[in-house]
């Protein structure tokens, strides 16, 4: 029995780096050079990395046993939001709903900071509050300050790479919180929030949700004299290194995220909370873990990548749009699941996620370059998803032993 | 042992792959025109026909043209990689039917930029380098529905009565300019009432729900006035339930052979107008600028007409 463990684990390690192999193999023996060359390798890590963020917020949220069905929608108000952050020069709907909550943050984020770093100068602990609540005052007032006149502007890009993740962030902790306050099932919850995220898109876009074009400069794309910033810009672009394209910007996002979330989940000791939880809810619970707190931040964690890829999609597609990010959801828990990362909760790597949003991402492009029908890549889709969950299974594993048994017996 | 399975699992898989692979290459002669056609989506039925009568244009070129039809499934996303798709191919020419103004800008100018004409369809975008656009303006169309509507109701200067008009998706262009289009001939008329234009969503069942709320308050309406042939025909349900069919005329948009068409024959709509689809028109351009025959300039507008279809001329679009 002890073989067999030993085989579901290598097959659960090895078997998304081995489906990547088996992929990229096949993609140069169909499409040669087409499909090996620079513009196309770098034009899937670029389309892949958008979609990548909510699937590493997923991750977590599924080493938790939980499953967050709003990531797409959190993509698609973002969009919205940040489109009309970018291109509006007057206080509109998605001013209202993302600056007071930016504000709210800056103040909670503020207050925390203070506080812990004057806690260890106070015995008695009586004064570290108020220091704490006028540190994130003062905070808060710096960033307003700062913040404010852009309103009239036009937002910059670090000021939306700021306050819509924030967004995100706030949605996911509401996840979070009626989850773990509420006892809820997170299906249930966040199939709410799916839909009033989307909801919330259409009307903060106005008109039953149309189209928030994003216009740059130097692209030629004006109208009205209203344009982004071309800094915006930069974030669909490439990076590159004497005149050499290298790495798309988006993939650096994707590549820090998984890294950032890789180094939490192994050396922190959140980490291993989140595996604990995973493991057993009711264990954790006993030995002292703050299951709920860990929730709120997991599910807010999942809400801040999938705001932040919002972001990225707006620069990348020149657009904000309610339906931008509309079955990603499902794509993102489809790369979680290729990656080895069990529904039950308490299994699983980032890393695998970024091979199953790899492996996603060239299917669909050696498919397309075969021109393939969408609808036999939907079939295919489906097909690579359950046979990579029963791979990890070691149900082909049991198969082959099965058969290398019976040779030996004939021989 | 586990090594041993280990190493027969890969070479099966290799070997697999490398028969996939062999069995799927496909060889482009030389000499002949590849162009990539992306359509947004196949779930509209204007779409399927659409592309139906751009693959019949392609066979007829067939000694000099491949043609490739990507479906978006409804997705910028998709749309955008169908683009970079083609680019990687290093495809001659490059239709687009784009889902909306913006999304595709940046992978068109890319496209341009590496030198492949784009045609984009129907949809105008906002980036202004291409080689062309051809489609037809609904704003246009939206007129001659209601210079239709203002004849049937007595002419222009002393036309009367009362017009519901349910309006397809409102967040979108078409819709707005049908809308525009229909208002610019109509509101000139003091004696004709226009109701409604509510959202149907371009659906037939909203169609339907709208009309029959409506027609329980309104029950002398004259015309109704759709944005797409299936409200029509949801609204013609609707009154018939209510036994108030034979006093209302219903007009459409869009004139497909099977559907609009088909209504306005078995007089269920008493007009319809063509919402020409502009494959053919592309594809023909396509091989005039490949040919050399035709120059580029950038930006370039090509506006395809539309018709009046009435129960006089509809054969002529069924057969067609």
């Amino acid at each position: 029995m002890a073989a067999n463990s030993h085989w579901r684990l290598l097959n659960q390690r090895l078997g998304p780096f081995l489906g990547l192999i088996v992929i990229f193999v096949i993609g140069i023996i169909l499409n040669g050079d087409t499909f090996l060359n620079i513009y196309n390798q770098l034009n899937v890590l670029g389309r892949v990395s958008i979609i990548a963020l909510p699937a590493v917020g997923m991750t977590l949220v599924i080493l938790t046993a939980g499953i967050d069905l709003s990531v797409g929608s959190m993509v698609s108000l973002a969009s919205v939001v940040c489109a009309m952050l970018l291109m509006e020069r007057d206080w509109t709907r998605a001013t209202s709903l993302a600056l007071p909550i930016y504000f709210v943050f800056i103040f909670i984020a503020g207050y925390y900071v203070v506080r812990k770093a004057t806690r260890r100068l106070d015995a008695k602990k009586s004064w570290s509050v108020i220091t704490g609540i006028a540190g994130g005052l003062i905070v808060a007032v710096t960033m307003v300050y700062w913040t404010y006149p852009q309103v009239s502007t036009g937002f910059g890009t670090l000021s939306v790479l700021i306050i819509v993740p924030v967004l995100g962030l706030f949605l996911g902790a509401l996840n979070g919180i009626i989850i773990a306050k509420g006892k809820i099932q997170p299906f249930i919850v966040t199939l709410g929030m799916m839909s009033s995220a989307v909801g919330l898109a259409k009307f903060i876009a106005g008109k039953g949700g149309q189209i928030h074009p994003i216009y740059f400069q130097s692209v030629g794309m004006t109208a009205g004299g209203k344009v982004a910033p071309e800094s915006f810009d930069v974030l669909s672009s490439k990076i590159s290194l004497f005149g050499v394209k290298l790495f798309p910007v988006a993939g650096l996002f994707f590549l820090c995220s998984v890294i950032i979330i890789y180094f939490v989940l192994t050396r922190l000791k959140f980490g291993r909370y989140v595996y604990a939880i995973g493991g057993n809810e009711e264990t954790a619970r006993l030995s002292g873990i703050n299951v709920d707190r860990v929730k709120t931040i997991v599910y807010a964690i999942a809400g801040g990548l999938s705001a932040l890829a919002g972001v990225l999609y707006c620069s990348a597609y020149t657009q904000g749009k309610a339906d931008a990010g509309i079955t990603w959801e499902l794509d993102a828990i489809a790369a979680v699941v290729i990656g080895g990362t069990s529904l039950m909760g308490g299994k699983g790597t980032v890393v695998g996620t970024m091979v199953g949003v790899l492996i996603l991402g060239y299917l669909g492009n050696i498919l397309n370059l075969q021109e393939v029908s969408s609808e036999v890549q939907d079939i295919l889709k489906g097909v690579i998803i359950v046979g990579a969950v029963l791979l990890q299974e070691g149900i082909f594993a049991r198969w082959m032993r099965a058969f290398l048994k019976k040779i030996k017996d004939e021989e | 042992m586990f090594r041993k399975i280990m190493i027969l699992n890969l070479v099966f898989i290799i070997m697999m792959s490398i028969i996939v692979g062999l069995s799927c290459q496909k060889s482009t002669q030389s000499g002949r025109y590849v162009i990539g056609f992306s359509q947004v989506t196949v779930k509209e039925p204007w779409r399927v026909v659409f592309n139906e009568k751009l693959k019949a244009k392609a066979e007829e070129y067939k000694d000099k043209v491949d043609l490739i039809v990507l479906d978006a499934d409804d997705k910028t996303e998709n749309q955008v990689e169908h683009v970079k798709t083609f680019i990687a191919k290093r495809v001659d020419a490059i239709l687009i039917s784009p889902k909306e103004a913006s999304g595709c800008s940046k992978v068109i100018k890319e496209a341009t930029e590496a030198g492949i004409p784009v045609i984009v369809l129907d949809r105008d975008i906002t980036y202004k380098g291409y080689a062309v656009f051809i489609g037809a303006d609904n704003r246009v169309i939206g007129q001659a529905a209601g210079e239709y509507a203002v004849k049937l109701l007595g002419g222009p200067g002393n036309a009367s009565g009362k017009i519901y008009e349910i309006c397809g998706a409102l967040a979108s262009t078409p819709a707005q300019e049908r809308r525009q289009g229909f208002h610019d001939i109509v509101d000139r008329e003091s004696g004709i009432e226009i109701l409604g234009g509510l959202d149907g969503d371009w659906k037939l069942d909203q169609g339907k729900a709208i009309a029959q709320d409506a027609l329980q308050v309104h029950k002398d309406i004259d015309i109704i006035y759709a944005h797409n042939d299936p409200m029509a025909y949801g609204a013609y349900q609707a009154a018939r339930e209510l036994g108030l069919e034979k006093q209302i005329k219903f007009l459409g948009i869009d004139g497909l052979p099977h559907e609009g068409c088909m209504w306005v024959k078995n007089g269920i709509l008493t007009a319809t107008f063509l919402y020409p689809t502009p494959g053919e028109k592309g594809l023909e351009i396509a091989i005039e600028i490949l040919n050399g025959k035709r120059t580029i300039t950038p930006g370039e507008k090509i506006t395809l007409e539309t018709a009046t279809i009435t129960s006089e001329n509809v054969n002529e679009f069924i057969n067609e």
